[in-house]
């Protein structure tokens, strides 16, 4: 279905990524070069990597207690054809389907998560996963924000590394920084709140460190300049239903760098 | 028989300056340090347009860092040979060594010179950041080229005399605590502020002085030998956080 302009709570994941609003991933990968062919395709061909499982869990036992979703399946992994077939037939019953062994890390990083003073009160009394809608001059933006407080937004992340320096290369290459732009001003522009937003992020290997991490305005406003970017192309790509690759440039010049150890070497000789 | 005809740029006058500075520095295009900085904008122009640059060019080409111009060694060298002096650089690779030299051209036959090496600028406090590890003759190179051009033709530089990275860009604010997603979370916790590109980079810690500097400022506090070294530092192209604790060790006590 298409929702109207507002907030709205209870939505299953599957009905909010199915409503046709562009949303922050969306946004995100336009926003790259190629970004409008790339997108199209994922439209007409989604794709699942079990990989997500994991995170996809951890979020629904943290976020609301709820491990209804998940199927634990009793195999040391999915070589077998057993374990292959109680796979199909739980993700055929619309359930997740996780080995025995990360059922129990995904418990453990929930303990991690909440053993932590800011995890505790990032992920207590919050609204979880409420939907947002907003009509951006006539284009449908939505947002899902994980945990929603007075003022306050965060995103709970699954990742390799939760240390500072390490977590803040992957909010510049997978474009956390949108991500968190694109909220704070979806629920500013669809409730007039004004939030801050923190990453509360878990490390998915043992023993499961946990880190808080919240960015410069500079950083977020960078962030809204590539989110207007990309809904400017999105705007174009959708009018003219046309959705480009790669631009065709000029010749690339050898980079700096590489002229210098280029030249290295050719002086040894 | 054709002619290559090299377009000049146009030049501008003041007012036709300011107005263009005005305009351009609102837009996204221009490099950040000149978003919504006229005046900075202003000063570039005018610098640029003195080199031959277009306005454009110019907010490209010239960085102004806490006050001063800088620019890559490229168009520094470009301005010292239109000058009409003899510039040479020698790469010493197997060394990590380069040597700048210029020929004045009303007195060639005397070479001013200027070597960079890497002690030099592990002495400066240089060597652990992360473009001196990444390239570390590019660097040298352009530390060479600025040093020597100061040193033999200040006059043709146009007040723009020093490279690109060589004024220092100043650290950005933390994020206030009172201003923070934590302190709303968690009112009486005190957020990290620590910039995740910055602390990445060891070399962007919060900037230490070479024990070499500290062991010559011991050497020639209260000296007259204390003024001579902080003009040596300066011409050398010290880091700004080096100058600061030469000036403030040195000049305090004369």
């Amino acid at each position: 279905m298409n929702y109207a302009p507002g907030v709205y709570d209870g939505v299953s994941s599957e009905d909010y990524h199915a409503d046709p609003a562009i949303g922050s991933t969306s946004l995100k990968l336009i926003a790259q070069p190629g970004g409008p062919a790339k997108w199209k395709y994922l439209q007409a061909n989604p794709e699942h990597k079990d990989a997500y499982d994991l995170g996809t869990i951890v979020h629904s036992i943290t976020l609301e207690q709820d491990d209804s979703q998940v199927q634990v399946i009793d195999a040391p992994d999915w070589r077998t054809k057993d374990a292959r077939a109680a796979k199909e037939e739980a993700r055929a019953a619309g359930k997740i389907p996780l080995l025995a062994k990360d059922w129990e890390k995904a418990r453990a990083m929930r303990d991690a998560i909440m053993a932590d003073p800011i995890g505790k009160a990032a992920f207590t009394g919050h609204r979880a996963e409420a939907s947002v809608f907003h009509d951006d001059n006539g284009l449908m933006v939505k947002v899902r924000p994980d945990a929603w407080h007075p003022g306050l937004l965060v995103d709970l992340k699954t990742c390799l590394s939760a240390d500072h320096s390490k977590f803040g290369r992957a909010v510049l290459d997978l474009g956390y920084y949108q991500s968190n732009a694109l909220y704070v001003d979806v629920v500013k522009a669809a409730t007039g709140e004004d939030c801050k937003f923190g990453f509360f992020n878990v490390e998915k290997e043992p023993p499961y460190l946990v880190s808080w991490v919240e960015l410069d305005e500079e950083y977020i406003d960078y962030g809204r300049r590539m989110n207007e970017r990309a809904k400017r192309i999105y705007r174009e790509c959708l009018e003219a239903d046309t959705w480009p690759g790669y631009p065709s440039l000029g010749p690339i010049s050898l980079p700096g760098y590489a002229g210098q150890q280029l030249e290295e070497l050719l002086e040894n000789e | 028989m054709s002619d290559i005809v090299k377009a000049e740029p146009q030049e501008l006058a003041l007012p036709e300056q300011m107005k263009y500075a005005e305009i351009v520095t609102q837009g996204y295009m221009v490099p950040q340090a000149y978003r919504n900085k006229p005046a900075n904008a202003l000063i570039a122009i005018g610098l640029g347009q003195a080199m031959g640059l277009s306005p454009a060019e110019s907010l490209y080409r010239i960085d102004v860092i806490q006050g001063k111009p800088s620019a890559s060694a490229e168009l520094i060298a470009a301005n010292v040979r239109k000058a009409g002096h003899l510039l040479r650089v020698e790469t010493d690779a197997p060394n990590m060594r380069v040597t700048a030299t210029i020929y004045r051209a009303d007195d060639p036959e005397y070479p001013h010179t200027v070597t960079r090496d890497m002690d030099w600028a592990k002495s400066m406090g240089l060597a652990t950041k992360d473009q001196w590890k990444k390239q570390p003759l590019t660097m040298l190179e352009w530390r060479a080229i600025s040093a020597c051009a100061r040193k033999a033709c200040s006059e043709a530089l146009y007040g723009v005399t020093y490279v690109t990275g060589e004024v220092e860009t100043p650290r950005r604010p933390a994020v206030p605590a009172q201003d923070s997603a934590l302190s709303r979370l968690m009112p009486q916790a005190e957020p990290e502020t620590i910039d995740p590109e910055l602390a990445e980079d060891p070399a962007d810690q919060p900037p230490t002085i070479p024990d070499q500097v500290r062991a010559t400022v011991a050497r020639v506090k209260g000296t007259p030998g204390a003024t001579d070294y902080i003009a040596w530092l300066k011409d050398e192209g010290a880091p700004e956080h080096i100058l600061n604790y030469a000036r403030h060790e040195l000049e305090e006590q004369q």
